[in-house]
């Protein structure tokens, strides 16, 4: 798999470089984001359809992406924005449903085909689910994703600090609920 | 699957992966590697085909089905200039506001991220269900909306821009094309 510096070297080359650079983003990252897309919607329909509008904004955007951030945070931070505006107009639609977004999140993660985990990791989702939007990315990234502070907090345009209390009191929330409910 | 509701008292011998002896003793449950496991699946051949996927979209989305490097770089720099017509007041959507206390002081908006992060964890619901009851009862064009959050008179000055920033942010998302946000204060609190 080809270092991101390589990617973006074909990138700006001449002569049909930024076809085969934006192939290889696809095949290198279409992957993690759809994982951190599909921990963000709670199942695969959604997550489909913003990966899809995810990686057209990234050829889209690529003419003007500088290299002031990494390549991986920068495809990170069009994902998670992507989602996050999605998750604020769903939230802002349904908001004189019967049902709150949230209580319908989780609904749809308990009828999905496509959930393959058991009871406590249902639980677990149900909790990440509940949790404020930001709050959610900055969870999925660090625990389900693996990634640095540092990393996390170029993705969400913030500081390392925040991003650490944010994620702190994702944690011991979701800690004290999987509690409650065993 | 059982509902929300039905999760409570759940048993561990429900659970195969991790036994009753490793979670009630564990400090730090969510340490468990189990629970990092992503418990989703994806229909077969899903990832070998998104690339043709976007693909087919991408040609989509120019006239002639062409995509050259000159017409997605004027795209995204059209883009760019667009938000900054937005942004200076032209067009029916934007809002344009002045936020100020009470005591007379007008700021300008400058977010800080890391506020934005608290804020979401904080009271947004306060500011919708506000928002929402004062937009619903006016019949004006133009409102003047007076928000009076919670811990007001404790509120920096920074914080309070920063509130105010989040009112604005749930008002751009608002469908109606007649209202337009004419001022936006941040009261202290009566007694």
């Amino acid at each position: 798999m080809q270092e991101d510096s390589e990617i973006l070297a074909l990138y700006n080359k001449d002569g049909g470089g930024a076809d085969y650079a934006f192939n290889l983003i696809v095949r290198k990252y279409s992957e993690r984001l759809y994982w951190h897309l599909r921990e963000l919607t709670g199942n695969h329909e959604d997550a489909n359809d913003l990966l899809q509008n995810t990686l057209i904004k990234i050829w889209n955007n690529l003419p003007t992406f500088r290299g002031d951030s990494k390549l991986y945070t920068w495809l990170y931070r069009i994902a998670t924005n992507e989602a996050l505006t999605w998750l604020k107009k769903q939230r802002f639609e349904s908001r004189f449903a019967r049902l709150g977004f949230d209580k319908s999140l989780c609904n749809k993660l308990t009828t999905d085909d496509f959930f393959n985990g058991d009871q406590i990791q249902l639980v677990l989702q149900k909790e990440v689910m509940q949790l404020p939007d930001k709050q959610r990315a900055i969870f999925s990234m660090r625990y389900f994703q693996d990634m640095k502070y540092e990393e996390i907090a170029e993705v969400m345009e913030s500081n390392v600090g925040a991003v650490k209390t944010s994620y702190s009191i994702a944690y011991n929330k979701i800690t004290t609920g999987l509690k409650n409910k065993f | 699957m059982p509902d929300e509701s039905e999760t409570k008292g759940l048993k561990m011998e429900d659970n195969k992966n991790i036994d009753r002896e490793s979670f009630e003793n564990a400090n730090d449950i969510l340490s468990n590697e189990h629970l990092k496991k992503m418990p989703f699946k994806v229909p077969q051949g899903y990832f070998e085909s998104v690339e043709d996927e976007v693909r087919t979209k991408i040609k989509e989305q120019t006239p002639d089905g062409q995509w050259g490097l000159l017409h997605r770089s004027l795209k995204a720099y059209l883009g760019l200039a667009a938000s900054f017509l937005l942004i200076l007041g032209a067009g029916w959507g934007t809002i344009h506001f002045t936020k100020y206390f009470t005591s007379g002081h007008t700021l300008t908006a400058q977010s800080t991220v890391d506020s934005e992060l608290l804020l979401d964890s904080l009271e947004n619901d306060y500011v919708a269900e506000q928002l929402d009851n004062a937009l619903e009862e006016s019949s004006k064009d133009t409102l003047t909306i007076r928000v009076i959050p919670p811990q007001a008179e404790e509120m920096t000055v920074e914080t309070a821009v920063d509130y105010a920033d989040a009112v604005q942010e749930y008002l751009s998302a608002y469908p109606s094309t007649s209202v337009s946000l004419a001022s936006l204060e941040l009261a202290e609190l009566e007694e």
